[in-house]
């Protein structure tokens, strides 16, 4: 080396200027490089949180429209009770004149001898003769201006179908062409909608997420629940294919103990506080399904609901221990006289209120035999299957002796047209249909009003680029070889899911229920969630799925009719059974150790279900990529 | 004539070199730092905007899309939201209308939001097709500190935020009030 290289060497070693510039370019760089990372970091920040709430509004807006689904359905049920109420009003009130139409006799119909009315007449004066009877002669006097009365307004007096502007054939008109056509129509109508709306709210989810843009990429969102999947496609008739565990979700000593309603998730939480429901699954989308009463069960909330209201206003107009008692004993004698109406109006073969008449006039007409009537007695009955074409009212007439009888099959009424002609319209939920009440295993909180939301978030050049930026601040190196040290490749944005759950659900605060049981008055006691629309939906935090688990038990337990099973234990029997014998040339050690090699399979299975189950633990921590 | 090595010691015989170099280097600091604090500040100010939008649309939508229902939690009000009263009425556009003061006049909050920067905004939600829908709109004008009079760049930023309106039902068993609210509340 040459002196004046040595000489510029030892200089340069030495040299000052420019020291400053070499420093501040560094810093320079790395506050590029800050400035760089901070543009990542913000905006993978506001990509991730704004991933998030479109996650939270799939899940929602698929609630919301689920909620709205059943508000509707509950809307269409009351309609039904609207309607059902008044045809048992009607059918009370036509029942009554039905009961005194037969005592009293008709008129205008005829008769052997004399009408019917005289007839009868007749039998009350003979009454009046008897000492102490005496009060019955005036009555007897008014006998036929009574029985005609009576008659205009049962069937108009027309000797044959009951006039229009009667009240039988307003009952018969009413149920002809309201109840008939109408309810089954309604039922129909929610069978749309609870098949529909987890659909319809599937669509809307997928859209509102669409909505969420930003860095002008947009994301791809999906809502699920269980209500996607119905248990029956014929609505009335129990599906049984479904391999879903169905519970009654309720922990009643958690309730009582605390006094604060804490719905459960009891086939995710704990088991052994479900009942298992049997008997099929009439799940119709919505958790909702047709009860096997059909219609029936409108009459029957109809009851009871008057019943409740009834016996709450007797505890509140007098209160205390005395209040209580009074409206324990309304409300039981209404209780009765509501199964009573039930059976008498809503049921297939139901004959009214006043059935035994017939016989107790008869009986008591033994006196007066002699004296005849109703020969000529051509009435029918509303809804004759004598005048109408699948009618099922019968007719009213009797022969000599014996007066009009009662209109038992009034009440039965039968489907008049299209395929289902001829069918029970009571009772009958696969051909009639029926209001859509809750099923029997889902509540507020549990899996079948829950939706979740799943959002993909990644994938995208930009946020891509961004989540690396945040990657290098992080000293993220996964990955191998120098470049993926530096900026890892294998990003988590790659595969990048943002969940979100929220459910539907019956606000029971809306009826006074704050604190109350699913079971409970407030709540869902004799379905009345069903009833009103208090439907609402809300976003609440991630939990587990007890459907993993259960699907698995469902296989893994042997409900396929335990062919793994039986296929393992033949293969054991037949290699370690054989072995063992032809080993030790015992039958007895064969067999021994077949039993202990069964039960060892058998452990060994309890325990990897039990394991593999454990992933679907509500407890277990979620996989890195689900935020 | 000078040699090569005369020229080296008289240069580095000279004084000032650096202060002149972070003379230079100064300014592009400077200047870097401004950067670097207008891009925390826009980030600020945009995830200001997600926070606003968010909370106006989903206290509008779990009350039903309704301006009765409409009850804002005002005690842990984010800065830039501004309370007001819905105009009424269901249209494609926003029915309460983005208000330019928000954030600022009477809300404590907004002092927060200075530190070199003047931010003005609101949120604001309505509904339209069954959807509530709000917007938050902020306006970072970058102000260094230099001097009051001087503003740097600025620009507006919004954020939007879509969800389905919640059924809010008013009486359980009132079908009437039921149509009224439905399909779209």
């Amino acid at each position: 080396m040459s002196e004046a290289t040595m000489g510029r060497l030892n200089l340069a070693l030495k040299e000052r200027r420019g020291a400053i510039m070499v420093i501040g370019v560094f810093f320079a760089c790395m506050m590029i490089g800050w400035m760089w990372m901070l543009v990542g970091l913000g905006d993978a920040m506001i990509w991730r949180d704004r991933s998030q709430e479109a996650a939270d509004a799939v899940s929602y807006s698929s609630a919301a429209v689920q909620a709205q689904g059943m508000n509707l359905i509950s809307f269409v049920n009351i309609l039904m009770l609207i309607l059902t109420a008044v045809y048992m009003m009607m059918a009370f009130v036509y029942d009554v004149l039905d009961m005194f139409h037969v005592i009293l006799g008709s008129t205008g119909d005829g008769g052997c001898e004399e009408s019917s009315c005289k007839a009868r007449q007749a039998d009350a004066y003979l009454i009046s003769l008897v000492p102490y009877f005496e009060w019955v002669e005036p009555i007897a006097n008014q006998w036929c201006k009574a029985a005609d009365i009576i008659g205009k307004l049962h069937d108009g007096n027309t000797n044959g179908a009951p006039s229009k502007v009667s009240a039988g054939g307003l009952f018969g008109l009413y149920e002809r062409d309201v109840m008939i056509p109408v309810l089954p129509v309604l039922s129909k109508f929610e069978d749309i909608i609870s098949y529909g709306a987890p659909w319809a709210g599937e669509f809307v989810g997928l859209y509102e997420t669409t909505q969420y843009k930003d860095f002008g990429e947009s994301r791809l969102g999906l809502p699920v629940s269980g209500t996607l999947v119905p248990a029956t496609l014929t609505p009335g008739k129990p599906g049984t294919k479904l391999p879903v565990a169905k519970y009654k979700s309720c922990d009643e000593t958690e309730w009582e103990e605390k006094g604060v309603c804490k719905p459960k998730n009891c086939d995710a939480q704990d088991p052994n506080n479900c009942q298992t429901f049997d008997g099929g699954d009439k799940r119709e989308g919505l958790p909702v399904g047709i009860p096997d009463t059909g219609f029936t069960a409108v009459c029957t909330f109809a009851t009871t609901k008057v019943t409740s209201l009834v016996s709450g206003m007797v505890k509140n107009i007098l209160p205390g221990p005395v209040g209580g008692a009074l409206s324990f004993v309304v409300s039981t004698i209404l209780g009765a006289l509501g199964n009573k109406i039930v059976n008498s109006y809503c049921k297939m073969d139901s004959k009214g209120l006043f059935s035994s008449v017939d016989s107790v006039v008869t009986g008591l007409r033994v006196a007066t035999w002699l004296e005849q009537g109703g020969k000529n007695n051509k009435e029918l009955c509303p809804n004759s299957a004598s005048s109408l074409s699948g009618g099922w009212g019968g007719d009213a007439k009797d022969g000599c002796g014996g007066g009009p009888k009662r209109c038992e099959e009034v009440y039965d009424m039968k489907l008049l047209s299209g395929s289902q002609k001829g069918n029970a319209f009571w009772g009958d939920p696969q051909f009639a249909g029926g209001p859509h009440l809750v099923v029997s295993y889902a509540a507020n909180g549990n899996d079948w009003m829950q939706v979740w939301g799943v959002v993909y978030g990644g994938n995208h050049k930009k946020i891509e680029k961004a989540e690396k930026l945040v990657g290098v601040a992080g000293m993220d190196s996964n990955g191998s070889g120098t470049w993926n040290t530096i900026i890892p490749q294998d990003s988590e944005t790659s595969w990048d899911l943002y969940f979100s759950q929220a459910e539907f659900y019956y606000d029971c605060k809306k009826e006074g229920g704050n604190g109350a049981k699913w079971g409970d008055e407030p709540c869902n006691k004799e379905s009345n969630a069903s009833y009103h629309m208090n439907w609402r939906a809300r976003l609440r935090r991630m939990h587990g799925l007890s459907w993993g688990k259960d699907l698995l038990g469902y296989v893994w337990n042997g409900s396929l009719g335990d062919t793994f099973d039986d296929k393992v234990q033949e293969g054991i029997n037949k290699i370690i059974g054989n072995t063992i014998s032809t080993a030790f040339n015992n039958p007895i050690a064969g067999s021994l150790a077949q039993t202990a090699t069964n039960n060892m399979f058998l452990k060994v299975k309890d325990g990897a279900g039990e394991a593999v189950g454990g992933i679907f633990n509500p407890a277990s921590s979620l996989p890195d990529f689900i935020h | 004539m000078m040699t090569t090595t005369k020229r080296w010691r008289k240069r580095a015989g000279n004084r000032g070199v650096a202060m002149v170099e972070a003379g230079i280097l100064a300014p592009v600091f400077a200047m870097m730092m401004m950067m670097t604090m207008y891009l925390g500040g826009t980030y600020e100010t945009k995830y200001r905007t997600v926070m606003m939008s968010r909370y106006a649309t989903w206290s509008y939508a779990a009350n039903g899309c309704t301006a009765d229902n409409f009850k804002p939690i005002d005690d842990d009000l984010p800065p830039g939201i501004k309370l007001g009263g819905n105009s009424g009425g269901a249209g494609p556009q926003l029915t309460q209308p983005v208000d330019p003061q928000g954030g600022t006049g009477g809300n404590a909050e907004a002092g927060k939001f200075t530190g070199g920067a003047v931010g003005a905004g609101g949120a604001s939600a309505g509904s339209s097709m069954g959807s509530a829908k709000g917007t938050s709109t902020m306006t970072w004008i970058y102000t260094p500190g230099i001097s009051s009079q001087f503003q740097g760049a600025q620009q507006a930023i919004t954020t939007q935020s879509q969800t389905l309106c919640g059924p809010v039902p008013d009486n359980g068993m009132d079908p009437f009030s039921f149509i009224k609210s439905f399909p779209f509340p």
